[in-house]
């Protein structure tokens, strides 16, 4: 094992070690946000499948979380055991995946952003207006954890195994010949096209798998939360995750959780401090968007590849002369 | 290359983390280990720090869209402890300040702070219907009592729990009653609704309806505009075409009721219609907004500024001098929720948390609060008056309500038994009454 791969080992194994001793240092407080961090980073996660592989931006996912989540909280108050309450919500994200897959498997850019948009409000429309069975803009209130999970800590774990899950799972779509597939429809479409491949039902498929994981993400909202309303499908929540997304890198591994974390952070926690803080977030996602359009993730991974070459110079690729090299081909090398 | 097969491997090696933290985290959290009696113990109960500190959590929207109704709840507390100082009885009154953001997420995680971190004696507001229902919720759970400020009516009805009390304004179908009534006495025997799509437009519409079919009158259309209308012109002429004798409108007092305002004064029905609005049409944000257009405008609610009950005008006169505007209902709900507080802790001998709070303050008399003579039902609510008022304009330029007609002891459940009642579904735009 040369250093790097130690490093890296390091870092997960401390990051693991602390994610897991949490709920023994801190309060439940900041544990039940940290749930809501991993939450939304797994929303997140959907998302940015999308956008960094396929470079499919949408902005409706929330809509395919929240109805998972409705479907849950439906079936918890008409009396359903736990295994119906899950099917309920299994079966609704299906329902609304395939919709969204069916109506933006022929779209790219710009159109593919405007359907999923309308399909969010079309889901939001739903939730607001059907009030007899969604309680339109009340919600839903009165829904429980499973026994399991009742307390904040159990919750919490659990979390964090459905987001460790999902982002192996995630990872592995990604690497696997289905992955490479999207990111050749993503380079060149018509290309991809040429070759023989069936460009829509790829396309199908990324955004049945993506929804799959925001329907897990809504299902998961609903429990931290014991209850849901129409906003958490509207088109504000699918644009703030979107915003996490973009704040931690699209396309990268840790940026959904990086997105996530900071913009978790400011809405719960700087806001008690701080009277303005949807000018702090905004001036945050201009300042991402025009220094490290990398996100966070790509932002200190870059910043880490500097200090190493600023360091041993000698184990640079390019010894000695790293300096004098254009930044273009050392970033290449890397 | 080398950097491709590096990435292989480094993923192996992160699956292999993964799977590592996965199968740890899978083995805690079935042993059961929890945390540290302590910490545990610290988030299941809200127990205050010290005991002659009385700490109220105060959640209310600074930021999002009804953030302006945020400003006004702050300083009718403000103004509240301000005149009277922040020792009730044994008990220094410590308010600690949360913003909801207008969302009912961000409102739960909030009302999870001012209990866990904060360890709150008690929780004032939201104002916003669907967080204010969340919280509600959640604060039974926790064990800590909540001063609503919202109007929702499934809040002391279907949904009612003993430790949420509605001290900061009326159920929203329990203000518009009195309307349907009056429509009736006024000699109406028709009457267009148009209300707002969603849960509040709902229950106003449903109230008048009820009341006004009961009376004898019949409700001849139902109109009904999503939230965010900008143009109000087709409803004014529907309206104007319905050939009915009177209309009945609730906006929700956002940009909706002035645009309304603005449209039914320029296609001319103000003049060629009698109408009753709600609550919201003519607020002090909106009459600040359409000025004199809104003069002779009649609404139901259960407040007005110009009215002749020494509390309000009382509260009315030192917060406007103090803050140089007339407060809108919002404000005027925070402070009476202020004077009960103080008044249920002035008398108490050990601190008043839960449902002993709650019953502290529903066994207080509250016969020249500032909402006029008001007693609480057993579903806590309020039962009090309702008034019909008119805009006027004051000597100094200035618009505000006044008085036409008072209906005293309006319950939230009208004339009907509560049991009864109760059976029925919430008010939609598909039910409004039987």
């Amino acid at each position: 094992m040369n250093r790097a791969t130690v490093v890296k080992l390091a870092s997960v194994s401390a990051a693991v070690a602390i994610l897991i001793a949490l709920p023994y240092l801190i309060s439940s407080y900041y544990v039940s946000l940290i749930s809501i961090v991993f939450i939304s980073a797994i929303l997140a996660s959907s998302i940015n499948m999308l956008a960094g592989d396929a470079n499919l931006v949408s902005l409706g996912h929330a809509g395919i979380a929240a109805a998972a989540g409705y479907g849950l909280a439906w079936a918890a108050r008409q009396g359903f055991d736990l295994g119906g309450q899950l099917a309920v919500a299994g079966i609704m994200t299906v329902i609304t995946s395939v919709v969204y897959g069916l109506i933006s498997m022929r779209t790219r850019g710009i159109f593919f952003l405007m359907v999923t948009l309308a399909a969010g409000m079309v889901c939001y429309g739903i939730a607001f207006r059907w009030s007899s069975v969604t309680g339109g803009d009340n919600g839903l209130t009165g829904i429980s954890r499973p026994p399991g999970l009742a307390e904040y800590w159990q919750f919490y774990f659990f979390v964090l195994a459905i987001f460790v899950i999902v982002t192996i799972a995630l990872v592995i779509t990604s690497r696997s010949p289905f992955g490479l597939a999207m990111r050749g429809i993503r380079d060149s479409e018509t290309r991809m096209r040429s070759l023989g491949y069936n460009v829509a039902n790829y396309k199908f498929v990324a955004v049945f798998l993506s929804g799959v994981v925001a329907g897990i993400a809504g299902v998961l909202a609903v429990w931290q939360f014991e209850f849901i309303s129409p906003s958490a499908g509207g088109f504000d929540r699918s644009a703030m995750v979107m915003v996490m997304v973009i704040i931690g890198g699209i396309g990268t591994l840790f940026g959904p959780l990086l997105g996530a974390t900071l913009v978790v952070s400011i809405e719960q926690v700087l806001s008690t401090y701080v009277d303005r803080w949807p000018m702090i977030l905004g001036a945050l996602f201009i300042a991402v968007v025009i220094f490290a359009p990398q996100g966070l993730d790509g932002g200190i991974r870059q910043l880490a590849a500097w200090f190493r070459r600023r360091r041993s110079p000698k184990d640079s690729p390019i010894t000695g002369t790293s300096r004098d090299v254009p930044k273009q081909s050392t970033s290449t090398h890397q | 290359m080398k950097g491709t097969a590096m990435h292989s491997r480094n993923t192996a090696l992160r699956l292999r983390a993964g799977a590592v933290a996965l199968v740890a985290a899978t083995a805690l959290a079935l042993s059961g280990c929890a945390p540290s009696g302590d910490l545990a113990a610290d988030g299941s109960n809200g127990a205050a720090t010290s005991s002659d500190t009385f700490t109220v959590g105060l959640l209310t929207p600074m930021t999002g869209f009804v953030a302006a109704v945020g400003t006004d709840m702050q300083q009718g507390w403000d103004l509240y402890w301000e005149e009277n100082g922040t020792q009730a009885g044994k008990f220094k009154v410590k308010t600690v300040m949360e913003d909801t953001a207008s969302s009912a997420d961000t409102g739960l995680s909030k009302a999870q702070r001012l209990v866990t971190e904060e360890h709150v004696d008690v929780v004032v507001g939201p104002v916003l219907a669907n967080v204010s229902l969340a919280v509600g919720s959640y604060l039974a759970k926790a064990g800590v009592a909540n001063l609503a400020q919202t109007a929702a009516d499934d809040l002391t009805q279907r949904s009612q729990n003993p430790l949420v009390l509605r001290t900061g304004a009326y159920a929203g179908s329990q203000t518009t009653y009195p309307g349907g009534q009056w429509a009736h006495d006024q000699g109406y025997k028709t009457a267009a609704t148009l209300c707002v799509d969603y849960a509040f437009g709902w229950e106003n519409c449903g109230g008048f309806a009820s009341a006004f079919t009961d009376a004898g009158g019949t409700d001849t259309q139902q109109y009904w505009y999503p939230a965010d209308a900008t143009d109000m012109s087709t409803y004014v002429s529907q309206l104007k075409s319905s050939g009915a004798d009177m209309a009945f409108v609730a906006t929700a007092g956002g940009p909706d009721s002035s645009n309304f305002l603005r449209s039914a004064s320029d296609f001319g029905l103000l003049k060629s219609m009698p109408i009753l609005n709600n609550c919201c049409a003519t607020d002090q944000a909106i009459l600040q907004d359409v000025g004199d257009i809104a003069v002779g405008v009649k609404s139901v609610h259960y407040y007005a500024e110009g009215t002749d009950v020494a509390a309000t005008q009382k509260f009315v006169k030192s917060f406007e001098a103090k803050y140089g505007v007339i407060p809108s209902s919002y404000a005027m709900g925070m402070y009476a929720t202020a004077d009960m507080l103080a008044k249920a802790l002035k008398d108490a001998s050990k601190k008043l948390t839960g449902t002993a709070l709650v019953d502290a303050i529903k066994a207080l008399d509250l016969s020249d609060s500032v909402y006029g003579n008001v007693k609480f039902d057993e579903y806590n609510d309020m039962v009090g008056p309702m008034v019909v008022r008119h805009v006027e304009k004051r000597a100094d330029g200035k618009l505000w309500n006044v008085v036409d007609e008072s209906y005293d002891d309006v319950s939230q459940f009208w004339s009907y038994d509560p049991a009864e009642f109760l059976k029925h579904p919430s008010y939609s735009q598909s039910f409004t009454g039987k």
